[in-house]
């Protein structure tokens, strides 16, 4: 790897030198796409979006990031995936301490200069082994029995199940529950408003596939198991093929009593909604009939690509139908795919709209790539291809911007006003860092390493519009801000 | 309507072929935002031009197949019924009042395309009499056809299935009534090697308005009854809510052995790809076991319906061709049909869906064609806007490149399909309207309020690249060709 005079890795490692790092890569950002794999030193590449800071996250490989409101702040959340063989405890410099990947924790308030405050160490395990990559935040005050004096950040703890912590005051995480024993734990949802109903992902003893716990967890110190819930097939003592694994899930609480799952990965997709009144309060015990009763529908997409993320992007009226007799009133759910192989190593994993409008026969009306040959994204180096999206679902991005982790092509904003036409409004690809490390593996059928490159992995966006996006290839945490039309197109004031 | 000054305002102008010149010396222009056609004023075009037109005697046209004798080129046009105003259009030929049948058209030279006979149909207006649907196959092809005939399969009205023997297309003979006394008929295909008719019918005793009777039609003169389908449901004796009815199939043939079947027209579409030799040769009765057994894959779209589901076949998609894995999908491409006018009455925008049924058993939608409403105020124009149809020849010159979808009143598109997961527009063709073309109507504070629009409603090419565009409102057959960069994504100079 080429080395840049003044670009050190000291530079880059320490968080005191953030601001020079945001002078240099804010500089004039390429406005295209590079056709060669990036070198250290090269400028972002982007459109109509540009950095406005930066942290290193103390060079750990990143995955889910949650922005948080509380006394105040904002506050970063990120969950790591575990380390390497070479690194798996990389040094905490506010212990001093070697410590295995866990959760970083950001006040972001000043989003120019992200403040490192915490680091809670996760489990033993790299990469998807282990640390804590999943992370979910709510107040005791929305909660109904929780302290509301409190805040809580519920996580995954590497495969082995799930904890929560409090973090009232984000610098000094404290343990409250601790819940393990499981394997194949991941994307979690909670849900923050009265009845504090968690979602936890993770293959409890017995069973025979990764699915759904439900907790209550309204009084986060005393939580209470509501029920489990799964695929006919996968409860314990079922036969035959066992389905395809959940992978995560998003509700939307008491008001719109749905829950949309996404199982498979990179493969064998299926989009279920389910009634939340009926998953909550229907018969509990594991046999198919009652994993089927609160399901309004199953959608089998086509096998070739998986579904890490079924997002609801509720009500939209569609301007091209309002004319036509339903004034163009439809609802939307946006599949993501995970892509799981280096440079291309199986069918492209991408961005899916499904009209659910008529919710017991969902329907695929579209799709989004970001074209290979605007990058040459197959030969880069890494995974391209799509993995995740910003969740959240207030102002000012929702049902109009939504932003899609791409690995080796970095963030892309989608212009989804009209889900029968998504748009491409922008993208950025951080540059590469000293930090940033070479996706090794088996790679077309060789074990070998490809390119360093930016492997963007999640993205969150908060409520003044920032967006943030943690590197999957130990680059960190970039925060990021619209420019130009896609600005325009939220009412954001022009920069 | 108004009437312009212009020479082109004369019905006699316009109803014969001598007027054809006039009408392409006329500039072509961009669609506008105008919410009415008018007569006289140019066509609205980008990268497709007129070549030649027949006014098919004013009569509202159908499904139009081209096919080939040798050197020569005939078109076969179906038709609708007749309107109140004129149920009974006069053929020039005969001099006849005639019911709306099948046009027949020597179309070698596309600039003259020369009227040859008119088949009469069945009595009724609209959708309740003529003879809307025609496929045509050559006796030599047909396993126990006379090898020097040409025969026609139509319908007639709702009523039944006729073959014709079009050896002389210019003197048609009826050879056999294949199926009477039917409730419906509609979009029937016939596989001209092997004989297998797939007709869409209405048999008394089902349950659905239209099901599948499939025949032997390899010698056409002695059709063999093959059996019945349709969907769980449909069959006799059934209960419950009937499922959405057939509207038509494509059969891939004896080596593909799929034939793909679209139920629905505006809403419960349903597309079925099935086994063809379990089809022909599975068990017959109409159970809900044998209705299931040679089905392999089934989609649903609840807002939309499935006029035609063409199936376009293996297609390597430039955008995957890096990729491990998907760089060939099978894709199945359905248009839907609009059925009310200005946008009215319960119906959502029908459109373009391709399916990507590479696991043929978990077929997805994966994209859409839609036209823009904006660019013409289509919802206002009169008439119904939306997709209707596509063509259904396989000829290298379009086969998975160009489709050319009909849209009512915002004519015929041209789409680049090369990549079905992302297809674009590359020209369009809107005729302009003549004296000949019928108004639609809707209801406003409960009178009828009309306009007048062309209704693109079928279109089908042949090898040469000629596009044959017919109007449901009458305004006749517009022969057309692509300019410009829509002849390079066709490969065509």
């Amino acid at each position: 790897m080429n080395r840049v005079r003044g670009f050190s890795c000291r530079a880059l490692l320490g968080t005191a030198t953030a601001g020079a790092i945001v002078a240099l890569l804010t500089m004039p950002a390429l406005t295209q796409t590079r056709k060669e794999a990036p070198k250290i030193g090269d400028p972002p590449e982007a459109l109509n979006m540009r950095l406005v800071g930066h942290n290193d996250l103390q060079a750990r490989t990143a995955y889910q990031p949650t922005i948080f409101k509380q006394g105040g702040r904002y506050i970063a959340y990120v969950g790591h995936h575990g380390g390497s063989k070479e690194n798996p405890a990389p040094r905490n410099p506010l212990t001093g301490q070697d410590e295995l990947n866990g959760t970083s924790i950001l006040d972001v308030t000043d989003p120019k200069q992200p403040k490192y405050l915490a680091h809670i160490p996760g489990a033993v395990g790299d990469g998807e082994a282990g640390a804590a990559q999943m992370t979910r935040v709510c107040d005791g005050k929305t909660l109904g029995k929780g302290d509301p004096n409190k805040v809580y950040l519920l996580r995954a703890f590497g495969r082995d199940g799930h904890e929560i912590w409090e973090v009232t005051d984000p610098a000094q995480p404290k343990v409250v529950w601790r819940h393990l024993g499981m394997t194949d734990t991941h994307k979690n949802y909670w849900e923050c408003e009265a009845g504090g109903i968690a979602y936890l992902v993770s293959r409890p003893k017995g069973w025979r596939s990764r699915i759904i716990e439900v907790f209550d967890l309204s009084d986060p110190t005393k939580p209470v198991k509501i029920r489990d819930i799964g695929l006919p097939g996968q409860e314990p003592g079922a036969t035959g093929a066992v389905p395809v694994t959940v992978h995560g899930l998003v509700s939307t609480g008491a008001k719109g009593n749905r829950i949309y799952l996404a199982y498979g990965t990179n493969r064998g997709g299926l989009l279920q909604i389910l009634d939340r009144e009926k998953l909550l309060k229907g018969p509990k015990e594991p046999t198919p009939d009652n994993f089927r009763y609160p399901q309004i529908a199953l959608m089998e997409m086509t096998p070739l690509v998986g579904a890490h993320t079924a997002m609801p992007l509720g009500r939209i009226k569609i301007e091209e139908f309002s004319k036509d007799a339903d004034k163009g009133d439809r609802e939307f759910v946006m599949i993501v795919n995970e892509t799981f192989r280096e440079e291309c190593g199986e069918a492209r994993q991408m961005v899916w709209f499904v009209d659910t409008t008529i919710e017991k026969s969902p329907m695929v009306v579209s799709n989004w790539t970001v074209p290979e040959a605007s990058g040459n994204f197959c030969t880069r180096g890494g995974r391209f291809g799509a993995h995740s999206s910003n969740e959240d679902m207030g102002a000012p991005y929702y049902q109009k911007l939504t932003f899609i982790t791409f690995f080796n092509a970095g963030v892309r904003v989608l212009d989804v006003r009209n889900p029968y036409q998504p748009k491409e409004v922008g993208y950025f690809i951080p540059p590469i860092s000293k930090a940033t490390v070479q996706r090794c593996g088996e790679i077309g059928g060789k074990q070998r390493c490809s390119n360093a490159t930016i492997q963007s992995n999640n993205a969150e966006t908060d409520d003044r519009g920032y967006i943030y996006l943690a590197d999957r290839s130990n680059t960190g945490l970039h925060i990021l801000e619209l420019t130009g039309e896609p600005r325009a197109i939220v009412g954001l004031p022009p920069n | 309507m108004k009437r312009q000054s212009s020479a082109l305002s004369s019905r006699n102008a316009l109803l014969s072929a001598g007027a054809v010149i006039g009408l392409t010396a006329l500039a072509a222009m961009p669609a506008s935002s105008q919410t009415q056609q008018q007569v006289g004023a140019p066509p609205e075009a980008k990268n497709m031009r007129l070549v030649g037109y027949n006014d098919l005697q004013a009569r509202s046209a159908y499904q139009p197949v081209i096919h080939r004798y040798g050197d020569r080129y005939v078109a076969f046009v179906g038709h609708h019924g007749g309107t109140s105003g004129i149920p009974k259009p006069v053929n020039p030929i005969t001099g006849q009042a005639e019911f709306n049948g099948t046009s027949v058209l020597d179309v070698t030279d596309p600039k003259q395309p020369k009227y040859l006979s008119h088949i009469p149909g069945e009595e009724g207006m609209g959708e309740q009499g003529g003879a809307q649907m025609v496929r045509v196959c050559d006796g030599k092809t047909l396993p126990k056809g006379d090898p020097s005939a040409v025969y026609m399969l139509r319908v007639f009205g709702n009523n039944a299935h006729e073959v014709w023997n079009v050896s002389d297309p210019a003197a048609p003979k009826r050879i056999v009534v294949i199926s009477s006394n039917l409730v419906n008929t509609h979009k029937n295909w016939w596989e001209c090697d092997t004989g297998i008719a797939y007709l869409v019918s209405g048999l008394k005793e089902w349950r659905t308005r239209r099901m599948t009777e499939i025949y032997d039609l390899s010698d056409p003169s002695k059709p063999v009854k093959i059996r019945d389908f349709g969907l769980v449901g449909q069959q006799p004796g059934a209960t419950g809510t009937v499922p959405t009815e057939l509207h038509g199939m494509i059969s891939l043939g004896v080596k593909e052995n799929r034939v793909i079947f679209a139920y629905g027209t505006n809403r419960g579409g349903v597309v079925q790809i099935v086994d063809r030799q379990k089809l022909l040769t599975g068990p017959k009765e109409p159970t809900p076991e044998n209705l299931r057994a040679p089905v392999i894959g089934q989609l649903e779209m609840p807002l939309n319906g499935a006029h035609t589901a063409i199936p376009l076949g293996k297609m390597k998609v430039a955008e995957f061709a890096k990729d491990l894995a998907g760089g060939t999908r099978d894709i199945i491409m359905i248009v839907n049909e609009s059925l009310v006018n200005e946008c009215q009455e319960r119906e959502t925008r029908q459109m373009a869906f391709f399916v990507d049924a590479t696991v043929e058993a978990r077929p997805t939608v994966v994209s859409n064609f839609n036209v823009s409403e904006a660019s013409g105020n289509f919802c206002s124009r009169g008439g119904r806007f939306g997709s209707h149809s596509a063509q259904e020849s396989t000829a290298p010159v379009y086969h998975q490149k160009v489709a050319f979808f009909t849209w009512f009143n915002a004519g015929v598109r041209a789409v680049d399909i090369r990549d079905p997961y992302a297809p674009k527009e590359i020209g369009y063709f809107i005729p302009s309207i003549t004296e000949a073309t019928t108004q639609r109507c809707i209801k406003v504070d409960g009178k009828d309020r009309c306009k007048v629009a062309i209704q693109s409603n079928n279109v089908e090419t042949d090898d040469r690249g000629y596009i044959y565009v017919v109007d449901r409102a009458n305004t006749g057959i517009h022969i057309l060709e692509l300019t410009g960069d829509a002849r390079s994504a066709a490969g065509l100079k």
